[in-house]
């Protein structure tokens, strides 16, 4: 009897393994394949999962900053020249690029049907600054007047909860007082951390909300369906606010994110038609995507740079700026751009990049790739026989860190010992704590669109310990260039200046250039228009569909 | 005896089923094993004797030694020494095989086969010491807890019970994780290998020794005053050892797969160093465009631990007293 | 039966834990700050990332944390929150629904395949078809998963479809629904299921040698009879068992099979937490499928009594 029960349970078992597998199958499948055609199917766009809740101020990541620059407008926007144009605000204005004055455009309203104020920016702006908030974005603010009191770092307590650089002076005015004059203020306003929350983000307990990050209410084109939970949903919903004062997309409203976790992924589900666009195809795409997709596949200019740093605090051996120029010129990086990447960078020859106005090509003579010069230099110099080579293991760095190091040892003839870091954070540590000194990677992508910011922060004499000068380059005759660029009445003196501070990098070579980002992006047949501004997001309005 | 025999008993510990489930391959027709001398023969004679007539055994005892030749002596297959940076050549990444670069070449340029070559080492080396290490250890514990159960074995049993509880690939890859960059790696991934092994080797070597323990010879050992060292090792070791030798064997085809996982996962084995799971790691993101690199690391790795998995099968059929 | 129950769960109380703190100690002593990792390649500012220790706890003794965890856990069924306030319980929730759907894929694979050729193989015990079943489980059992998972996506996922045009397989990703789920599912039962089929074939083998068998033959009842009333359900008791115990070693043994296909199951997340050094997320997951592991081995324990008669608890 039973063994009855047994040969049951058995069939039981197999089949509930079937039920719940078929139900489970189902509901994982969410935002698959709609079907085409109608103003209702979503234009699909791919993200990667957003690391934090949706907050503007706490957003310094690309996946999340894609989704809120669809659902809020920003104060200014980039032309094709890649100038700052306002956007939501009327204008923005100065006479000693200090005190800057922005009008705010009336007509825009919060998705809540609120009116946008003046208030609502000053009020964002004080929270994002505070450091007992501890938002991601705090040192966007830091050149505002009064950021020190709000944010008087590690185990102070702040004097004021308000900075005072900050003044409304009506519903559609702010002032905006910096600490020190910096010619670039307004470009530096398109920024994710710049954007507006309304009031009723804030809680009774004086902290954004939870309901708010998965749902944020913002002034934008579009609004939020339903709240985006982390974990359990892969796609965010949007829908154009009908009361955007904006251009609105021609011929479609819905608006879908759906969030992948590879990007190798996306591209098949792009090839399959169940994604509209995809704008981060990984190297091993590429090659297809140029053959399948034809016009719909485009490569543009990334912001961003990847180097190889140079610990000049903390090793000397580094110190005869000859050993850096005789490691860059045994780089071959338009190789490794081709190879490596696929396409998917391109080589560096500035230490500015062609996204951004300021870029001179072959500014970089010493970033050519010459073997024979880089030994003859190397052994003239009398560089280290044995350097290390650092990178974070979490960023897929290692192929083409491998691919420099074989670079080194057979063009210089020495030792490399390529050492992989859990985190980026992992090499800084080390370099502090005297554990590590050899050479490693970096990376830097913009804050704001302008050459500055592939200066001050990386290589400024004040960005040691603070920003992200992790290399220690010190040099006065550079910094205060720069320091005259920022003060500069107008953005085409300052940008002369800055050019001149990049003709000291690229002498000195504090870092070594390697590459370019590049931005490589497709779309499917259901779309067409696809464009992306200076930050790379999609320009949401100019797209049509097919 | 009772029929059947459930292979996982309540309260009793859990043996891996790989020891538990006693039939492979249809031994081969017994011939008249007689003893040489007119000396009854040992477990042990009879076994090798029962060994030398099986092809499976035969067959992996060839592979295994051509790995261990190829560990010891890579240049003997290859002349392309991986470590030179010079044999490698970024611009004919992913190049098809040609005569001099049989395999191929990889993301990097470098010959597939010279690598492949040179990672027998790390997989031989991580194999052999893992499984040295849990089998002293687990063996170690297993005697004293079956020994003198009570305290001892509850205590040691409940211990093994909380490792048994952590799923191995995970547990190791948190250590590995936590310590990378600390050691060097090879010797972290034996550790982080050993500390979720061991508890298996345990187990077995505990049950083996409980089961002899209640034989005649133990309890007159113990009549006539053997200390309990001298019991341990002169008595219950020999007649416990067949199944941890057994699971020895298998454990080391299992080891070398499992640093496979962990290089695979990155935090194996680190480059340089060359080991097969790391080069199926390095090709996975060209896979699909360029399979070899990735597919020849991997079948050297399936034939390595098939061939330890084959001999202790085979060791298995020959010792368990079941099918005698 | 009850008694036992209750004595079972008391027991399993250190497990849980033991295997917790182990975990917790393991995870806390992950190099690299989790509030630095959150900012990539930028520093964070101090005063914020101070703050932010704060608020996690991250200042207080290692036991103290640990406490203020498991106490969530075990008192509030609180799985805390990640480092973006974020609940690991919700973070969980639908990455234990991918691998719960491969793991039961794989277990009704390794229940049919298994137990198939194990029959197959018992029944033509000797020849060469049983020969054959035997070196393909050899086979099963040593080809690593890792292996078979590239090999399969390559042949079956890729290659497949561009020769044939089907269509069967998708390469990777949960987005085509459940058929997302055959082949990494076969791919994790492999060793399973050869694990199965020769418990099949053993465990049949030794019931058709029993003496009721021979009783029943001898009477005169047909072998398909014999065999399918008989045998087949008496042999059955360890297989049920087997794959009971086997749910929870396939739920912690995804992590491979979920790289290879992309699948956003917990060994994937657990992956990325252990990069992100998110230690909530990874502890959180780490003691689920240790609960998960412990309450599929009361539950075979269990199965044992209702199944075999001979077997009481008291």
């Amino acid at each position: 009897m039973r063994v009855t029960k047994g040969a049951k349970i058995v069939a039981g078992t197999a089949l509930l393994a079937l039920a719940v597998a078929a139900c489970g199958g189902g509901a994982s499948d969410s935002g698959g394949t709609a079907a085409g055609g109608g103003d209702t199917t979503p234009v699909r766009m791919e993200i990667g999962e957003p690391q934090e809740l949706l907050n503007p101020l706490n957003t310094t990541e690309t996946e999340g900053s894609e989704v809120l620059a669809a659902i809020f407008e920003p104060l200014v926007e980039y032309d094709e020249n890649k100038q700052p144009v306002e956007a939501a605000a009327e204008s923005i204005t100065t006479t000693d690029s200090k005190v800057w004055t922005i009008k705010l455009k009336s007509g825009y309203t919060w998705q809540d049907g609120t009116a946008v104020t003046a208030a609502d920016y000053a009020r964002s702006w004080n929270y994002g600054a505070n450091q007992e908030n501890a938002m991601g974005a705090s040192a966007f603010f830091s050149r505002i007047d009064g950021y020190a009191d709000v944010h008087p770092g590690e185990g102070k307590t702040p004097t004021s909860k308000e900075m005072k650089g900050l003044k409304v002076v009506d519903d559609l005015t702010l002032e905006v007082t910096l600490a020190a004059p910096f010619s670039q203020f307004k470009t530096m306003l398109g920024y994710t951390a710049f954007y507006p929350l309304p009031a009723s983000a804030i809680g009774p307990d004086g902290q954004v909300t939870q309901a708010y990050g998965e749902q944020p209410i913002g002034q934008g084109l579009f609004k939020m369906d339903k709240p985006y939970k982390k974990g359990t949903d892969t796609t965010v919903d949007l829908t154009v606010y009908d009361k955007y004062p904006g251009t609105k997309p021609k011929n479609w409203t819905k608006l879908q994110f759906k969030v992948y976790t590879s990007s190798e992924t996306a591209f098949n589900d792009l090839q399959a038609e169940n994604l509209d666009i995809h704008d981060s195809l990984p190297p091993s795409t590429i090659a297809t995507a140029k053959s399948t997709f034809g016009d719909r596949y485009h490569d543009e200019p990334d912001a961003a740079v990847g180097y190889i740093g140079v610990p000049l605090r903390y090793n000397p051996e580094f110190d005869n700026p000859e050993i850096r120029k005789a490691i860059s010129l045994a780089i071959d990086r338009k190789t490794i751009a081709e190879t490596v990447f696929s396409g998917t960078r391109a080589p560096a020859d500035d230490f500015i990049n062609p996204a951004i106005p300021g870029y001179r090509q072959g500014a970089c003579t010493a970033c050519t790739y010459n073997p024979a010069e880089a030994k003859s230099l190397y052994e003239k110099a009398n560089g280290p026989k044995t350097i290390e080579l650092g990178y974070n293991a979490d960023g897929g760095h290692k192929e083409w860190i491998e691919a420099v190091a074989n670079n080194l040892r057979s063009n210089l003839g020495i030792n490399v010992n390529p050492k992989p870091f859990e985190k980026f954070q992992g090499i800084l540590d080390a370099l502090d704590a005297k554990e590590y000194k050899g050479l490693f990677r970096m990376g830097w992508s913009i804050d704001y669109p302008s050459a500055e910011n592939y200066l001050t922060p990386i290589f400024g004499t004040g960005s040691i310990g603070t920003g992200s000068n992790y290399g220690g380059y010190s040099n006065k005759e550079f910094d205060d260039l720069v320091a005259k660029g920022d003060q500069a009445l107008d953005a085409a003196e300052g940008l002369k200046l800055y050019q001149q501070a990049d003709d000291i990098l690229v002498k000195d070579l504090p870092y070594i250039p390697v590459y370019f980002y590049r931005s490589n992006f497709a779309y499917s047949t259901k779309v067409k228009n696809v464009t992306l501004n200076l930050l790379n997001q999609v320009n949401w309005s100019q797209i049509e569909k097919a | 005896m009772s029929n059947p025999t459930p292979p996982v008993g309540p309260g009793l510990p859990e043996a891996p089923a790989l020891v538990t489930d006693t039939v492979t391959a249809p031994a081969p027709p017994r011939h008249g094993k007689k003893a040489k001398s007119g000396k009854p023969a040992s477990l042990w004679t009879d076994a090798w004797y029962d060994l030398r007539r099986r092809p499976m055994f035969i067959l992996s005892v060839i592979i295994i030694l051509v790995l261990l030749v190829m560990s010891f002596w890579p240049s003997l297959f290859t002349a392309i020494d991986p470590f030179n940076a010079r044999t490698c050549d970024l611009a004919t990444a992913r190049q098809a095989p040609s005569a001099g670069h049989l395999f191929g070449r990889d993301n990097l340029g470098c010959d597939v086969y010279a690598k492949t070559i040179y990672g027998a080492r790390n997989s031989i080396v991580i194999g052999v010491f893992t499984t040295l290490i849990t089998t002293l250890v687990g063996g170690l514990l297993g005697i004293v807890a079956g020994y003198f159960s009570g305290a001892v074995d509850a205590v040691s049993s409940r211990l093994t019970e909380i490792f048994f509880a952590i799923p191995p690939i995970l547990g190791a890859l948190l250590i590995a994780a936590t310590f990378r960059g600390r050691a060097n790696s090879i010797l972290l991934v034996i550790i982080a290998l050993a500390v979720l092994g061991w508890p298996m080797t345990f187990r077995i070597m505990r049950a083996a020794v409980i089961t002899a323990k209640n034989q005649d010879f133990v309890v007159a050992a113990k009549a006539l005053g053997a200390s309990a060292g001298r019991i341990m090792f002169r008595h219950l070791l020999p007649n416990s050892l067949a199944p941890v030798i057994v699971v020895a064997t298998i454990n080391l085809g299992v080891f070398i797969a499992a640093e496979a996982a962990l290089s695979f996962l990155g935090v194996g084995v680190q480059s340089p160093d060359i080991s097969w799971g790391l080069m199926i790691s390095d090709a996975r993101d060209r896979f699909l465009e360029a399979p070899l690199p990735l597919v020849f690391p991997a079948v050297f790795l399936s034939i390595t631990v098939l061939a330890f998995i084959m001999m202790g099968d085979a060791v298995r059929d020959a010792l368990d007293p079941k099918l005698r | 039966m009850g008694r036992y129950v209750i004595r079972r769960l008391i027991q399993a109380i250190p497990v849980l834990l033991g295997a917790t703190l182990l975990i917790f100690l393991i995870v806390f002593a992950l190099p690299g700050d989790p509030i630095a990792a959150m900012f990539g390649d930028k520093r964070p500012d101090a005063a914020v990332a101070a703050v932010l220790r704060e608020q996690y706890h991250l200042n207080d003794p290692l036991l103290v944390q640990y406490w203020y965890y498991i106490s969530g856990v075990l008192f509030h069924g609180d799985f805390g929150v990640n480092f973006s306030d974020i609940p690991v319980s919700e973070i969980m929730a639908g990455k234990f629904q991918v691998t719960l759907n491969l793991a039961l894929t794989a277990l009704t694979m390794e229940a049919v395949i298994g137990v198939g050729l194990g029959l197959w193989a018992a029944l033509r015990r000797g020849k060469a078809t049983d020969t054959m079943i035997l070196a393909s489980t050899l086979l099963l059992i040593s080809v690593p998963t890792l292996v078979t998972g590239f090999v399969l996506q390559l042949l079956l996922g890729v290659k497949l479809k561009q020769w044939t045009g089907l269509d069967i397989f998708p390469v990777a990703g949960t987005f085509a629904g459940l058929r997302s789920y055959l082949l990494p599912g076969f791919v994790l039962a492999g060793t399973s299921i050869a694990y199965l089929t020769r418990l099949t074939r053993t465990s049949l083998a030794e019931t058709l040698r029993a003496d009721y068998i021979r009783t029943a033959t001898a009477k005169g009842l047909s072998r398909r009879r014999v065999i399918g009333r008989h045998g087949l359900r008496n042999a059955l008791i360890p297989l049920v068992t087997f794959l009971g115990a086997d749910l929870g070693n396939l739920m912690g043994g995804a992590v491979i099979t979920e790289r290879i296909f992309n699948l956003q199951g917990i060994g994937n997340q657990l992956f990325t937490s252990v990069y992100l050094r998110e230690q909530p997320v990874v502890v959180g997951i780490v003691t689920a499928l240790v609960l998960i592991y412990i309450l599929a081995n009361l539950v075979v324990d269990l199965l044992y009594a209702v199944l075999d008669p001979r077997i009481r608890y008291e």
